[in-house]
């Protein structure tokens, strides 16, 4: 009996132990010497001090930078120096690092878009004994203020326009830079130059007594070697952490730092773990936590209270990093009357290494979309990538031979739902040697490719960037030949780790030849089978390495240039897509093909090679309740194109959650189905009616807006706005709007629709928020006149809330076929929607959907579309490609019946009007869009 | 209704006395054909639903007006309707009419892409032809399934009447045996009945049963005790009654059902009893046995590791599909089932084997005994169109899934998992002499 208990006890504790377990598998910031050191400096205020060096301020000659000293407050000489310079109009960058130049401190290159800056005229306005004035450009033009403050530690303010600081940069004194091991390096240099002196005055004892004394010391360097989950971290250069306090005045709602899976507006964390960026493989990731995910942006986006603008801080370094975020509520004497508190965020960055390097991107009043530009004309725009990938994909882990995907293409018209794209994971590789096929699964993939082009689908096929060691394999040969991977900390031998294919290597992607190279490995004489109907899935690029530390690799292995791996672990995925983007190009003679590729991994600059999706989720409510902060964070930080796995990668989803799911993900800018290989199967049609039914609908939806959402990839890859952004980004007076349910549980598809996802089961209605003005439901075409108020909406299992937004124009196809491809040429169905003041615009872009050619040689139609004044007219931008018919025109919300309806020719058109919801149809009016005209309604 | 529709046509626009319909309407039914040529001459037609009335000229004017899509049978502008693809001299089909004009051709007579009338080629005649080869074909399958079908069952019905005989003989022969049983209880009662005495005859009689050899007979003049005789006639007994049972094993073993010569539901598949059948995946990463009546297994080629992902469940063939259930259960999921499709054939064997969704197989099997009559003149219209319809659409039916959740098994599984990582777990740590688990603590200490 006792036996039996004790048994019991045991699974009881496993069962414990089970739970905990792949957390425990990812450092706390306790288990992190230099987060720990850094929260133990904030508690004690045992910080080293820092104060400017007056005498040291100075203009360089092009007047491009302002630098000025920093010296510690026990030191005699200033070993630390700031650089402040405007790189872009509005964007201001301070930079600290070490004035001694013996043992470099690693700077990133090669993620920002060009490193050959503009820099903005910079230039001391005002200097006296308590602070510097600088400004940065002319009165005239956009231009940045920056205020240094002398004192006893030093601060930087960035001003606005109206002279009040918007960010202050170590207002809390939390600065830290450290440099022990450095010292003691440097020390250990000296003695050797003392010892060479001793050789040469040949006193033997002395000498003697040296190396003894140089042995005490050896005896008494201090052990940095920090262990973790049974691995143990060198740290041969010790500690070397950077950390600093950014102060948003005035400022309740800061955002950003994805990839989390916590809520929008980022929480206070001081309580308990920091958010944390370090990219790393993590399977069943929980919601609401602030543990690091396989991807990362540092940049916290401000929303000034009361105020229509937003800045942003770029915190531009690749390291493990951890972001602590307080509320401080300061008392001001400003006001009379009420309140005199002011509510401030604060954001304590602490990052492993490499110089504290920021970008301050500084809005102006009345432009909240000013700063993405900024921040995009700093990293890159998002990529454009080609219409079908606006479209509906299907993936499966996997899809294990060539006829099962040829299966799908026919079950999927079978069963009537349109699907642009199939997707390869892993197993249709040899043996898991990526650019290659298994030859007794697939074995004719051009064959593959040819048959599901025919129905104008495509391939995306996963590669991934570790390499099988195989001696046998041509390019495991060649890389090993060139001598492209990542080294041990030995420095000699490739570092070798477990992952898919067994014991891999990894190539360094900080060696642009190895760039190269990979790029190279997707020519189509390379990568057999591979065509140009195939695009490239990057996963596993954290990198993710079973047998590593925190599932990655160790930070002490050695990349080009002998720097360590530390120095650059949130890059490395950027660097991947950067070469598989670049071979994608080249893959094509004319190098006039748009790539697609898709990456888990991400830094700041991927949104210019990739797309994003949320990684390993699983199949539950919650999951889908946070998939939307997620993805809308993700488009704050510069990267608008994301999606997830709808339905959850991992366990099985019930019926109603597959459904919802889908309902919601149509919605997303990227939206692909996949799963487990351990899952059941779930096609579309896998659960039946009414649930296939509702799929299919959702999967329709999202064909019919391509038109639209085509334009918002194209916006999104000129001026960087987001795709699907929060109620307060469109709607920036509307306080409600920052309320927590309508913030992280709404959204708008650019500023045209609102979403309100069902992410609860047997929900069937739910309170939604509409800010102020006019409203058309999405399934009814029913109008709500809001003025900011929550509607209880029905939303049984076939729908959920979505919105029209009057004053908007949406353009639509509704002849929904099995494919985007074979919609190429149908006739658009214009739906106009009148705001309170019967106004309405909108945009539409068409091209061929594949090339650069809307860019090398200007063949795109752009087109503005405005209702004003019962006149619905066009304004062309551009108008170099085939024009598309417009069948329908649909006018909402007029409120009056028309006596006639006349084009610019003064033909009469055919026209209804449907009482019941204020809808007037125009039919066949004989215009396209690519030729301007007008409509007159009398 | 509240819908209410205003309609500004202005005469000079819409000329409707130039209106005439053209019979037939692209992309309508025979049915639907009939019905437009009683309006052929009218100005207005009304929705297929009643509400609308439009003026001829709507008719298939590649714009949706009707809210039921009448209006367009022939254009891809009202959705979720279907065009009709007559294919003259070939299989009528019905397609979605978002296959209309899409680029792609999609009925036989290439009728679908009317935009672009030199896309496709009209294939109707070489489809008829193909299928009129492939009925022919498939009709030959059939009918040859049929008689091989009969000639196994009769094999299995002369197999039963020789079994049966053989029963009989077996059982006449255990009746024989069993006179003599009674025989030696006889004579045994002789020997222990202390009441009775044997006599001089009845000891010659037990003898000349016993001594029915030379040598036993003249041995008896020396040794004549009643003990000797005793154990002789033991002997004898339980020689007799092993034969009794092997006997009885036999007639087992012949008619393993004991239907006693009644027909029983498994007789048209009675040949298949005690044979198996293999197949290897494309890859030939498995190779599938498939043991009519017992189980079907699957052998996984890399780690040689056999498992039964199906058992005969004792039922009935229907529609032609008989699932195997209670399979090994698999890692993180439910037990194994195989859905056995049988397809008629002279000859047995597995046509596919497929995962169709996590542990759910299904194994194509043609043999003859799924085979139905197929008269000479084929007259049975229903049966031929059923066939040709299969071939046709080569429609595939879709799998459909039972979703059993029960949460035990995942408990089970968790708590193996677990067990598995501890062990994992605690062999690392050893391998890492005090990092892992301890690592914590001592930084502590440290």
């Amino acid at each position: 009996m006792k036996k039996i208990i004790c048994f019991f006890l045991f699974l009881f504790f496993l069962l414990l132990c089970c739970e905990c377990a792949d957390q425990s598998k990812f450092k706390l910031c306790s288990q992190s010497t230099f987060c720990e050191n850094n929260r133990e400096i904030r508690k004690n205020g045992s910080g080293p001090r820092f104060s400017f060096v007056p005498s040291s301020a100075k203009v360089d000659e092009n007047k491009n930078l302002f630098q000025i000293d920093l010296l510690r407050s026990d030191e005699v000489e200033p070993r630390l120096f700031v650089e402040i310079s405007s790189v872009i109009p509005g964007v201001v960058r301070v930079k600290i690092n070490e004035k001694d130049p013996d043992l470099n401190r690693y700077e990133v290159e090669g993620v920002l878009l060009t490193e050959n800056f503009n820099y903005q005229n910079a230039e001391i306005v005002s200097q006296n004994e308590e602070l510097i004035l600088l400004r940065f450009g002319s009165e005239k033009e956009k231009h940045a203020d920056v205020k240094l403050v002398y004192g006893s530690s030093w601060k930087i303010e960035i001003l606005n326009s109206g002279g009040e600081p918007i960010m202050v940069l170590n207002n809390d004194s939390l600065f830290n830079f450290e440099m022990d091991k450095k010292d003691f390096l440097l020390n250990k240099q000296k003695e050797k130059e003392k010892e060479a002196e001793a050789k040469n005055s040949d006193n033997e004892k002395e000498k003697e007594e040296e190396e003894e004394e140089e042995k005490n010391q050896e005896d008494d360097q201090p052990n940095y070697e920090e262990r973790f989950g049974g691995n143990t971290d060198s740290r041969p250069y010790g500690p070397s952490s950077v950390a600093l306090d950014v102060i948003f005045p005035d400022t309740e709602h800061i955002y950003g730092l994805p990839e989390h899976s916590t809520k929008l507006s980022l929480e206070d964390t001081e309580e308990g773990e920091p958010f944390r960026l370090y990219n790393v493989d993590i399977l069943e990731y929980e919601t609401e936590s602030r543990m690091s995910l396989y991807g990362s942006i540092p940049v916290i986006i401000s929303k000034p209270n009361n105020q229509k603008t937003l800045h942003g801080i770029f915190w531009f370094n690749p390291s493990d990093t951890w972001i602590d975020i307080s509320t401080q509520e300061t008392q001001t004497k400003k006001k009379l009357f009420g309140k005199n508190s002011r509510v401030s965020k604060r954001a304590h960055w602490m990052s492993e290494t490499g110089v504290i390097d920021l970008f301050i991107m500084t809005g102006q009043e009345g432009k909240m979309y000013q700063v993405f530009e900024m921040y995009d004309t700093l990293t890159g725009f998002p990529y454009f990538p080609p219409s079908f990938s606006v479209a509906y994909h299907q993936c499966r882990w996997s899809y294990k031979t060539q006829k099962e995907i040829q299966n799908l293409n026919e079950k999927f018209d079978e069963y009537d739902i349109p699907v642009d794209v199939f997707w390869m994971d892993i197993d249709h590789t040899d043996g898991k040697k990526y650019f290659t096929f298994d030859s007794r699964t697939y074995p004719d993939p051009k064959q593959l490719s040819k048959t599901v082009s025919d129905k104008g689908r495509k391939l995306v096929a996963i590669v991934d960037p570790h390499i099988k060691k195989e001696n046998s394999w041509e390019l495991y040969k060649e890389a090993q030949s060139n001598d492209y991977f990542i080294k041990k900390s030995d420095r000699k031998t490739d570092y070798e780790g477990h992952c898919w294919p067994g014991t891999s290597k990894w190539p360094d992607f900080l060696n642009q030849k190895v760039i190269e190279w990979w790029g190279s490995r997707f020519s189509y004489d390379k990568y057999e089978g591979s065509t140009s109907n195939m695009h490239i899935w990057n996963d596993m690029n954290e990198p993710a390495i079973f047998n590593g530390p925190e599932m990655s690799i160790p930070r002490d292995t050695i990349h080009l240039g002998e720097i360590e791996h530390r120095n650059i672990h949130n890059s490395y995925g950027f660097f991947v897509t950067k070469g598989t983007f670049e071979g994608l190009i080249k893959r094509n003679q004319d190098q006039n093909e748009r790539p697609f590729i898709l990456t888990r991994s991400f830094f700041a600059g991927s949104q210019r090679y990739s797309t994003i999706w949320t990684g390993d989720n699983m199949a539950n409510w919650d999951q889908l309740k946070y998939t939307e902060s997620m993805l809308l964070s993700l488009g704050l930080a510069g990267a608008p194109l994301s999606g997830e796995d709808a339905g959850g990668f991992l366990n099985n989803p019930d019926e109603e959650l597959f459904a919802r799911w889908f309902q919601t993900s149509a919605f997303h800018p990227f939206f692909r189905s996949h799963s487990h290989t351990d899952t059941k199967r779930r096609e579309p049609w896998v659960f039946g009616d009414p649930y296939t039914s509702i799929i299919r609908e959702s999967v329709k939806i999202r064909y019919s807006l391509l038109p639209f959402y085509y334009t918002q990839f194209y916006k999104a890859s000129t001026k960087g706005k987001p795709i699907m952004r929060p109620l307060w980004l469109v709607f920036p007076e509307d306080a409600n709007a920052l309320n927590e349910e309508v913030e992280n549980f709404s959204y708008m598809i650019s500023s045209s629709m609102l979403v309100s996802p069902i992410s609860e089961k047997n929900q069937i209605s739910k309170d939604v928020y509409l800010p102020k003005g006019c409203w058309y439901d999405f399934h009814t075409l029913e109008k709500i006149n809001s003025k900011g108020a929550t509607y209880k909406i029905d939303a049984p299992l076939e729908k959920i809330p979505i919105f029209y937004r009057g004053g908007k124009i949406v353009p639509r196809k509704m002849r929904v076929r099995r494919s985007s491809h074979l919609m190429q040429n149908d006739p658009i169905t214009l739906f106009v929607f009148l705001d309170e003041n019967k106004k309405s615009s909108g945009s539409i872009f068409i091209d061929d959907g594949h090339s650069y050619d809307f860019k090398n040689s200007n063949k795109y139609i752009h087109q503005k579309i405005s209702f004003q004044n019962n006149k619905l007219f066009t304004k062309t931008l551009n108008s170099n490609y085939d024009p598309a018919l417009i069948e329908r025109i649909l006018i909402f919300g007029l409120e009056q019946t028309p006596k006639n309806i006349m084009d610019n020719n003064n033909q009469d058109l055919i026209f209804n009007v449907d009482e019941s919801i204020d809808m007037i149809t125009i039919k066949k009016p004989n215009l396209s869009i690519g030729h301007d005209w007008q409509i007159l309604i009398q | 209704m509240n819908l209410f529709w205003v309609f500004l046509l202005l005469i000079i626009f819409v000329d409707l006395s130039l209106q005439n319909l053209e019979l037939p309407v692209r992309g309508a039914s025979p049915k639907l054909n009939e019905k437009y040529s009683k309006i052929k001459n009218q100005e207005f037609f009304k929705c297929d639903n009643g509400l609308n009335e439009y003026p001829i000229s709507f008719i298939n004017d590649n714009y949706c007006d009707c809210e039921d899509g009448s209006d367009e049978p022939g254009t891809s502008a009202c959705i979720e309707m279907t065009f009709y693809c007559s294919n003259e001299g070939y299989v009528p089909e019905i397609i979605p009419s978002s296959r209309v004009n899409d680029g792609i051709c999609d009925c036989s007579d290439g009728s679908d892409e009317w935009m672009s009338p030199n896309k496709c080629q009209n294939l109707s005649k070489e489809k008829k032809v193909r299928l009129d080869k492939q009925m022919e074909e498939e009709i030959t399958i059939r009918r040859e399934g049929y008689i091989a079908k009969l000639k196994l069952k009769k094999k299995t019905e002369k197999k039963s009447d020789k079994a049966l005989q053989k029963i009989n003989d077996l059982n006449q022969e255990i009746k024989e045996i069993n006179k003599t049983l009674i025989q030696i209880t006889y004579y045994q009662s002789l020997y222990t009945d202390p009441n009775k005495v044997m006599t001089e005859e009845q000891k010659t009689e037990v003898n000349s049963f016993l001594k029915l050899t030379g040598w036993e007979r003249f041995k008896s003049f020396f040794v004549s005790s009643s003990i000797s005789n005793q154990n002789k006639l033991q002997m004898k007994k339980s020689k007799i009654e092993d034969k009794i049972m092997i006997l009885q094993e036999k007639i087992k073993m012949v008619d393993p059902f004991q239907t006693d010569n009644q027909s029983n539901p498994e007789d048209d598949f009675f040949y298949l009893k005690d044979t198996h059948y293999s197949w290897k995946t494309d890859d030939k990463h498995y190779d599938y046995t498939f043991y009519p009546f017992d189980k079907v297994e699957q052998r996984d080629n890399n780690d040689r590791n056999t498992v039964t992902i199906g058992r005969w469940n004792d039922k009935q063939v229907t529609d032609g599909q008989e699932l195997y259930i209670n399979g090994k259960r698999c890692n993180n999921g439910p037990s194994r089932e195989v859905l056995i499709k049988y397809k008629c054939h002279k000859t047995s064997k597995i046509v596919s084997v497929k995962e169709t969704n996590f542990c759910i197989y299904e194994l194509i099997f043609q043999t003859p005994g799924i085979c139905e009559d197929i008269d000479d003149d084929f007259h049975d219209q229903q049966k031929k169109e059923a066939i040709e319809s299969e071939i046709v659409s080569k429609n595939v039916i879709s799998t459909k899934n039972n979703n059993s959740n029960s949460g035990l098994w995942k408990i089970v599984i968790i708590v193996a998992l677990c067990v598995m990582a501890y062990f994992a777990y605690t062999y690392y740590n050893q391998k890492n002499d005090n990092n892992g688990l301890f690592q914590k603590k001592s930084l502590k200490n440290e």
